[in-house]
């Protein structure tokens, strides 16, 4: 393997930038309301170059109002999924693990059920509910998930599956027993739905915290490189095991709960693009990490561009999308590397 | 020059004049039957419904040249589906209800969603919410959309018309026991129709009693149930007359199905959609149903109570003492 120098992730990163980047311009281009690429271009200059005054209403109301936000949000959420999916990966040593393996996006659906029953007029109401239940259920996987006083992966694995599935079975329980009206829309938050627009101070809020989650888990990339060998030798070589996996565990279960509370559980991104950009750039974490982040965001974007277009104006969830499409993508990358 | 067609599937700025957006044209403030302050411009010249059942409602109040956008499944009065589209009620498309410039969104708590409702707010979109629980609330939300939205002596004469027909049907069923049915909402699985439901009410103004007595608005019913509590009558919705007949041919088939009474004896009821959405249609609904379960209230010679104005499809029936398909047809318009 090529020794990792700076220069090979940031190459690698800006390579990505500039795949997102033209992924997000498609992405404003795409819609139910469309555009040219040169009505876009002069109004997005107009409104980067401070004229805002010339911009067009429906540009205002369509682009800046809500294809916008729109795109950022699923920057973010492909980003922290994706981010806490590699976290995940490492911290439980299977390539199996998805950022909701362990029930944080149960527990947040769970949350946003509830708040759904009890006050479906409050707008900030849901998103808020679905925090706390993911933090509740970080939590309650994370006591559940010790053994001798530290988190092992086995168990904690173990203690998140059964955590997710009572969760799970919670949710059908209330949705058969309760079928309120007000709980038509879960269908659709539990499949993903990016939809929803969220305040401008939520959205900050929100990139904000992907930075501060992200970046712990990245101060442990290589510390990951080695536990990835093995919890002994790690230790033999100086890694303070339990702190490398209690912060691990923690930053990915935020940036899950954060992703999941505004966007609900779009599905794959945070399984495949780990598995792909390690395909790609290989396993080295200071570089899977942040090339992850971008490549999430690629996934996101691109799939919610597809969903909001293919069948105009009516939406497809996400979520469907990231599995409809990422899945041939996977299994072709995968025999590739195997042929 | 002659104007383009109006595209349907895509959602686009149409060329119907507008106030212009910014000004302090004048806003009512009013509280919609969610308990949702919100204040809609006036008058009201663009709007976007965000339900079939509200589709039928500002059509039935002559409202139709004003809605610029409607759902996928908008599909009744046929003007509806020429409409602009906005995606299915469950998920709108927020971009193409934005980009129709609607003064008001008329959406209904029954079907669509509070997100839904909350994105569009956010982007400064006045958004009425109707809640009708019972017939007399379907009326009642005619009347007040129609005061809202400028068609306030439409709203009360066909709100008038409509409580007048209900009377008369009150008339001709008084002193009758009701017959117990069930309303088979959905077959698989078995989705009946609970307390508290527009459905539920316009079964009893119809003569019928629900076998099923349940909290839930659209319960799931164990077959089991059905069996020991046996109603008279099966009750079906649907306009698609091939589907139900494949349907109800099959359950005669299926076990447990067979042991009710109801499907030996061939008693069901198909009626129009008409009774499944809770927009004025739904009276022609309730008088489907009531000649269908008492066609001796309605002998020839007795006049005709429903409104030519408003649609009223014919009900198929299967008598009990006559063979299998095809169903003799009876009822309906005059």
């Amino acid at each position: 393997m090529r020794p990792l120098t700076l220069r090979r992730v940031l190459w690698s990163c800006a390579l990505l930038a500039a795949v997102l980047l033209g992924i997000v311009l498609l992405a404003l281009r795409l819609g139910a309301v469309p555009f040219s690429f040169g009505d876009l271009g002069q109004n997005l200059w107009w409104l980067v170059s401070g004229q805002s005054e010339k911009i067009s209403t429906d540009f205002r109301l369509i682009m800046v109002d809500i294809r916008l936000p729109r795109i950022l949000l699923g920057i973010v959420v492909g980003a922290a999924l994706s981010v806490a999916g590699a976290g995940f990966q490492a911290l439980l040593r299977n390539p199996l693990a998805d950022p909701y393996v362990l029930g944080v996006s149960s527990g947040a659906a769970l949350g946003a059920i509830l708040a759904l029953l009890a006050a479906p007029a409050l707008p900030l109401m849901t998103p808020a509910a679905a925090f706390v239940g993911a933090a509740a259920t970080i939590a309650a996987v994370y006591f559940l998930g010790r053994r001798q006083g530290q988190l092992d992966s086995g168990t904690l694995l173990l203690a998140g599956i059964v955590t997710a599935s009572f969760l799970s079975a919670t949710i059908m329980f209330l949705m058969t027993t309760l079928a309120s009206r007000d709980l038509r829309g879960i269908a659709f938050w539990l499949m993903g739905d990016l939809s929803v627009s969220l305040p401008r101070g939520l959205l900050w809020l929100l990139i904000a915290g992907f930075f501060a989650a992200a970046g712990a888990i990245l101060t442990t990339a290589s510390d990951l490189n080695v536990l990835l060998a093995g919890e002994r030798e790690a230790m033999h070589l100086g890694v303070d095991v339990t702190r490398v996996k209690l912060v691990v565990y923690i930053s990915a279960s935020v940036l899950t709960g954060l992703a999941v509370s505004v966007s609900g559980a779009i599905g794959y991104v945070g399984l495949l693009v780990p598995h792909v950009m390690r395909m790609i750039f290989g396993s080295d974490y200071r570089l899977l990490i942040p090339t992850s982040a971008i490549g999430g965001a690629i996934t996101i974007v691109l799939a919610d561009a597809l969903a909001r277009t293919v069948i105009a104006p009516t939406e497809l969830p996400v979520g469907a999308m990231t599995a409809m499409a990422g899945a041939p993508v996977f299994i072709y990358l995968l025999r590739r590397r195997l042929a | 020059m002659i104007a383009p067609p109006v595209l349907c599937g895509a959602a686009r700025p149409q060329s119907v004049p507008k106030e212009n957006v910014t000004g302090s044209a004048s806003r009512i403030e009013v509280k919609d039957e969610t308990g949702r302050v919100i204040r809609i411009p006036q008058p009201v010249r663009r709007i976007v419904s965000l339900a079939p059942s509200v589709t039928e409602t500002l059509f039935a109040l002559g409202l139709g040249d004003r809605v610029v956008g409607d759902t996928d499944f908008c599909d009744y009065p046929a003007e509806a589906k020429q409409k602009a589209r906005i995606g299915g009620p469950v998920n709108p498309n927020i971009e193409a209800v934005a980009a129709l410039h609607p003064d008001v969104v008329v959406a209904t708590r029954e079907i669509n969603r509070p997100e839904s409702v909350h994105s569009l707010e956010q982007l400064g979109i006045a958004v009425y919410a109707t809640d009708p629980q019972t017939v007399e609330q379907v009326l009642t939300s005619t009347e007040r959309l129609g005061e809202l939205l400028g068609a306030g002596d439409a709203g009360r004469l066909l709100a008038a018309n409509l409580r007048r027909r209900l009377s008369e049907l009150d008339r001709r069923l008084a002193g009758l026991p009701a017959k117990s049915v069930l309303m088979v909402v959905w077959l698989d699985p078995l989705i009946s129709v609970g307390r508290n439901t527009f459905l539920e009410d316009a079964l009893r103004r119809a003569g019928a009693r629900s076998v099923i007595d349940s909290p839930q608005s659209w319960p799931t019913i164990d077959l089991e149930r059905i069996v020991r509590l046996q109603p008279e009558y099966l009750i079906i919705s649907n306009d698609n007359a091939q589907q139900v007949q494949r349907e109800l041919a099959e359950l005669q088939q299926r076990p447990g199905w067979r042991r009710l009474d109801a499907v030996r004896n061939r008693r069901f009821v198909v009626l129009s959609e008409a009774i499944s959405h809770p927009s004025p249609r739904l009276v022609d609904g309730i008088e489907q149903l009531a000649r269908a379960l008492y066609p001796s209230q309605f002998a020839a010679g007795a006049e005709f109570v429903g409104d030519p104005l408003l649609n009223c499809r014919a009900f198929v029936i299967a008598p009990a003492s006559r063979p299998p398909f095809p169903y003799t047809r009876s009822g309906g318009c005059p």
